[in-house]
């Protein structure tokens, strides 16, 4: 059992980046077809963070070099957390954590866009976080644990249970993605305001340390519909693929979401369905 | 070809150009040109840019704002001057307020002629300036 | 020969009050200094003492003639009444003065007409939570006594037209701190409402210190919100007077052991107003938000270890009565609105000594929540959530207070960069601001903890949804703080202005005790609160809950590790690498971080953090919530005279 636990957190850290990496990559064609470019190679990601790795040491706080590396290492370990069946909560507390160190880093910076950006991407972690408590307490209500491994071992899928927290991770994923509000988001896209906001004054290898974070970070979100369709492996990665093409169509067709139009409707979409499921499930007693 | 030459991302800065060769440089990311399928990002901030691309003759005004943005970009870096009046001045080049050319400021590894350019040349440019950063790159590594 | 304990309790109870006679004294600073610093240890030795005790086994003494005692106390009471009766006459206040004697009347009548004759009940009972609440009044309280010695010199500098009146302030800190603990300590009722209405006073007559127009308004809103709370304790007992039982209700083991709850739910109601008043809960929450005129280190410790507290202890006390009734569900929406509300005002101050006031206000109010659903998980979270909270506000409000007499300010805009221009007192409130929300400190731990106890309360998804979103708002104003002491690290230092030996000894000790108890919890648990809520639940047991497995702690532990790795690759890691100058679309940039503009002119980019006025100004939130909270203060009244009861 423990053997199995370490295995699978290692498996995670080694292939999370990878799988990120490509879903970036295939990210920015499909949007390229969108908009009827070819689009770089599939493995672009890649190639950036090779070459950014290789740039010069250059700050404008020697801080952030700790901070970036903090955010990365934090990302990681909550990966590898949620890869061995750990608690939730653990796992939503150090990512919590983990953008704190990215935002500080960027609050480090002495620079007005920095600033702003600092500003926002706070933002969208208040906008997350009424979300992923909602989660665990569903999670916790559909299994009587906070421990992810009692959600995959469940008989039922999750989904059946918690349809409308299910909805609301898939509003929320857009924000997660960083694809969606133009005025937040770190993209690739040209449509941005604030020069990439909160990553705007991280040059090199900690923009590099950042973009694999965003990778880690889109798999654990990827990986945490899993917990929706436990048992039922190809579900899971039919879901998996559906919800990720549907995030990209999204990002396409509203790319001048405004943040605060974000915080608006991704917490009415989560009071009306997230809270709407945690209290009918609560009404009915839970499962357990 | 190392990673470097894989993924140059532009910075475009307009050194009082007349808004010509601004207008083909974004033509070159459209989707009939697609930079993109390069790797090319316009970043639009130096921290992260790799290609530094300037178009104007440099007046009074940018000198400084030039020069600082040049120095923001981390090495390896490569100056590409677009259009004549960023190679030399070009009609503008007697003007009072005019410095004549970008490489009267920060050092130009790559000069696109043309008024205004077609982004053909501007790609060719670019593809110039993967070279020399390359070159940069490796001088790089062997000092370390 | 007194049992140990017993002395231990009488040192307690007694020394401050001597201290502060002699305060009251003695003019020359030397004296004072020598004299508070004596008191402090000796009250700091007999509460580590009185709590180690009180964990191996529960103290419980009787002591034989205790009527002078009673008397004694009565006679206190009423000097209590008649001191704010006197002072609201003077100010022409005439609320205040409406309730003192109402409160008056209420006293009389229950010495004179109420008690049938002295009971036998048990004197002092120290149980664990007591014991914890003696903790944090002996340590905490003391040592933001001791911070003021130095913290008061600098204050009447900086505040000219203030009267130095030193011997006044420093004898009613020390009062403050008998109240207290004669709060926690004491049995009878009767007791606890005199120790309750001392507090009352001398938060009071500190608030309005400083005697300036604004302080006295401040001050008297304190007292009636306060009076009002009091008299619905005296109204409490009248309602158990009333029982019909052999029980002699007005001992807290004897009322908290009685069969027939629904017949409390009147007194109950009650003792949830008052102690929703003293916690400065919606709609009463403008009594501490307006605390903040006084010195700092009042507010220090009226957020920290005393008056709030006292509020939230007496609820968390009689969280068992409340976990079976309808008052305790309403106790319990009061508090959790009461988080919600107040974490998402404190997004729109900017003033540090605000977005404190208010985060304490949510954190009583989570901690209300969790007295009202008042099972063994929410009890528990209750006390988690006291000492963590404790801890950190208190050294948060120090270093405010330090901080302000050094930058002149105490706007959270002005403390850019504190990390390099002050970085004794910012480092330490860096430990405060994560001790108060930020994994692994502890905060964490009681947040997790209130949320199982949330998800097995009964309408606990109600409860779910607002501390999903109050979390949220929390996050959102300590984060952009945090930030701003990182902020522009290329400032100069401040120019060096010592601080004093007594700011900086209490600081640094609040800062190791902050760490201490995030590195201690399991220990707190395991140790104080398991053990007390054995006394309440007999069958409690943590290890099936589902939480506080070994797999958690050893989660904790990495993540620890790994925070302690970065730290130490921040002081050892290398820095070598050029500095890049901050981007505004290319402008130069001169030493000072300002950048040059158009005309040759280098000028500062001021851009601040986000306030969101428009949506969580006082303007927008405040009165619609008191409209609410009143609301569900009248129904949980109601429903205790109704007295309907929860089957399960
Ligand atoms: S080269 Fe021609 S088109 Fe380009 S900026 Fe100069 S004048 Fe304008």
């Amino acid at each position: 059992m423990d053997i199995m636990f370490i295995v699978g957190a290692v498996l995670f850290l080694i292939l999370a980046p990878i799988l990120g990496g490509l879903l970036t990559g295939c990210d920015r064609v499909l949007t390229a077809r969108f908009q009827s470019r070819v689009g770089p190679p599939l493995l672009q990601p890649f190639y950036d963070v090779a070459k950014l790795w290789h740039k010069e040491k250059a700050f404008s706080n020697p801080v952030e070099i700790i901070f970036t590396t903090a955010y990365l290492v934090l990302i990681a370990f909550s990966g590898a957390m949620l890869a061995t069946g750990g608690n939730l909560l653990f796992v939503f507390f150090s990512l919590a954590l983990a953008h704190t160190f990215l935002i500080l880093a960027a609050y480090s910076a002495n620079a007005p866009y920095a600033h702003i950006g600092a500003e926002r991407e706070l933002l969208s972690v208040m906008i997350l976080e009424p979300i992923l408590i909602l989660f665990a307490a569903g999670c916790f209500l559909v299994t009587g644990s906070f421990d992810t491994y009692h959600m995959l071992i469940q008989d039922v899928p999750g989904i059946i249970y918690l349809p409308g927290v299910f909805i609301v991770f898939i509003a929320v994923l857009t924000l997660k993605l960083r694809k969606s509000p133009f005025d937040i988001s770190t993209s690739h896209h040209a449509h941005q305001e604030l020069v990439k906001g909160v990553t705007s004054s991280l040059s090199g290898r900690s923009l590099a340390k950042v973009e694999i974070a965003h990778w880690y970070e889109m798999m654990i979100f990827l990986s945490m519909i899993l917990l929706f369709f436990a048992g039922y492996p190809v579900l899971s990665a039919v879901a998996i693929i559906l919800v990720f093409l549907l995030e990209i169509v999204i990002d396409n067709i509203f790319p001048r979401v405004t943040w605060k139009m974000t915080v608006k409707s991704l917490w009415i979409v989560t009071l009306v369905f997230g809270v709407g499921n945690i209290v009918v499930l609560g009404i009915l007693g839970g499962i357990v | 070809m190392s990673s470097a030459s894989k993924s140059p991302w532009l910075l475009h800065y307009n050194a009082s150009s007349c808004n010509g060769c601004d207008i083909e440089i974004l033509a070159a990311l459209t989707p009939v040109y697609d930079v993109e399928r390069f790797g090319i990002i316009n970043t639009g901030n130096p921290a992260h840019a790799d290609i530094f691309v300037v178009t104007g003759g440099v007046n009074e005004q940018n000198k400084a704002v030039l020069k600082n943005i040049y120095d923001q970009i981390p090495e390896p870096k490569v100056v590409v001057a677009v259009g004549i009046c960023a190679s030399s001045g070009g009609v503008f080049r007697e003007c009072y307020n005019i410095s004549g050319g970008v490489d009267t400021i920060i050092p130009v590894d790559v000069y696109v002629p043309g008024c205004s350019v077609r982004p053909e040349a501007l790609i060719e440019g670019i593809v110039k300036a993967l070279g020399v950063l390359e070159e940069k790159r490796a001088a790089m590594e062997a000092k370390k | 020969m007194y049992p140990p304990e017993l002395i231990a309790i009488l040192i307690l109870l007694l020394v401050p009050v001597s201290a502060a006679v002699l305060l009251a004294v003695f003019k020359p600073d030397l004296v004072r200094n020598v004299l508070a610093g004596i008191t402090s240890v000796i009250i700091i030795g007999a509460s580590v003492f009185l709590a180690w005790k009180a964990l191996i086994a529960p103290v419980s003494l009787t002591l034989e003639h205790t009527e002078w005692i009673g008397m004694l106390l009565f006679i206190a009471e009423i000097g209590v009444a008649l001191v704010i009766l006197g002072l609201s006459i003077k100010y022409r206040k005439i609320l205040p003065l409406l309730l003192s004697v109402i409160q008056l009347i209420l006293i009389l009548i229950l010495e004179f007409f109420g008690i049938a004759g002295p009971h036998a009940m048990t004197t002092f009972t120290v149980t664990g939570l007591s014991a914890v609440m003696v903790l944090i009044i002996g340590i905490i309280g003391t040592l933001i006594c001791v911070y003021a010695l130095g913290y008061m010199k600098d204050y009447h500098d900086h505040q000219i037209g203030v009267p130095v009146r030193k011997r006044y302030f420093f004898a009613l800190m020390f009062l403050f701190l008998s109240a207290m603990f004669g709060l926690v300590l004491f049995n009878n009722l009767m007791w606890i409402l005199c120790a309750w209405e001392v507090t009352t006073l001398c938060s009071f007559l500190l608030i309005g210190y400083s005697r300036t127009p604004e302080a006295m308004k401040n001050a008297f809103r304190a007292v009636w919100m306060n009076l009002i709370g009091g008299i619905c304790f005296t109204l409490a007992i009248f309602f158990l007077l009333r029982i019909n039982t052999p029980v002699n209700l007005l001992s807290v083991t004897d009322l908290l052991a009685f069969p027939n709850v629904s017949a409390l739910t009147i007194p109950l109601a009650f003792i949830a107003v008052a102690g929703l008043t003293k916690a400065a809960q919606m709609p009463f929450s403008t009594w501490l938000t307006g605390a903040m005129v006084a010195p700092t280190p009042v507010s220090a410790l009226l957020h920290s270890s005393t008056m709030v507290k006292a509020g939230v202890y007496l609820l968390v006390l009689f969280a068992p009565l409340f976990s079976q009734t309808w008052v305790g569900i309403f106790l319990a929406l009061i508090g959790a609105f009461t988080f919600l509300a107040t974490s998402a005002l404190a997004i729109s101050q900017s003033n540090a000594k605000k977005v404190l006031a208010y985060s304490t206000i949510a954190n009583l109010g989570l901690i209300t929540a969790c007295a009202g659903i008042g099972t063994a998980e929410a009890i528990m979270a209750a006390i988690l959530l006291i000492i963590f909270h404790a801890v950190a506000k208190a050294l948060l409000f120090l270093c405010v207070g330090a901080v302000e007499h050094k930058i002149g300010s105490r706007d959270i805009e002005d403390m850019d960069g504190l990390l390099v221009r002050l970085p004794l007192l910012a480092t330490m409130m860096v430990i405060g601001i994560s001790g108060m929300y930020l994994a692994p400190f502890g905060m964490l731990i009681s947040k997790w903890a209130a949320l199982e106890a949330f998800l097995t309360a009964p309408l606990g998804y109600v409860f779910i949804a607002i501390l999903a979103f109050g979390s949220a708002f929390t996050i959102f104003f300590w984060t952009k703080w945090l930030g701003k002491l990182f902020m522009r690290m290329n400032r100069p230092p401040a120019e060096k202005i010592a601080l004093h030996i007594s700011e900086k000894l209490s600081v640094i000790v609040m800062g190791v005790l902050v760490i201490g108890c995030c590195l201690g919890f399991p220990a707190i648990i395991t140790g104080v609160i398991i053990p007390y809520l054995n006394g309440i639940h007999p069958y409690f047991y943590l290890g099936n809950k589902g939480f506080f497995y070994f797999d958690t702690l050893v989660m904790l532990g990495l993540m620890a590790f790994i925070l302690l790795f970065l730290v130490i690759g921040a002081f050892l890691g290398s820095r070598e690498g050029r500095t890049i100058a901050p981007y505004l679309g290319g402008r130069a940039v001169d030493s000072e971080g300002r950048f040059l503009g158009s005309l040759g002119v280098y000028k500062e980019a001021k851009t601040s953090n986000y306030y969101l006025e428009e949506y969580f100004g006082e303007k927008v939130l405040l009165k619609p919530s008191w409209v609410i909270s009143g609301v569900l203060i009248i129904v949980m009244l109601v429903l205790g005279f109704m007295g309907v009861m929860i089957w399960i």
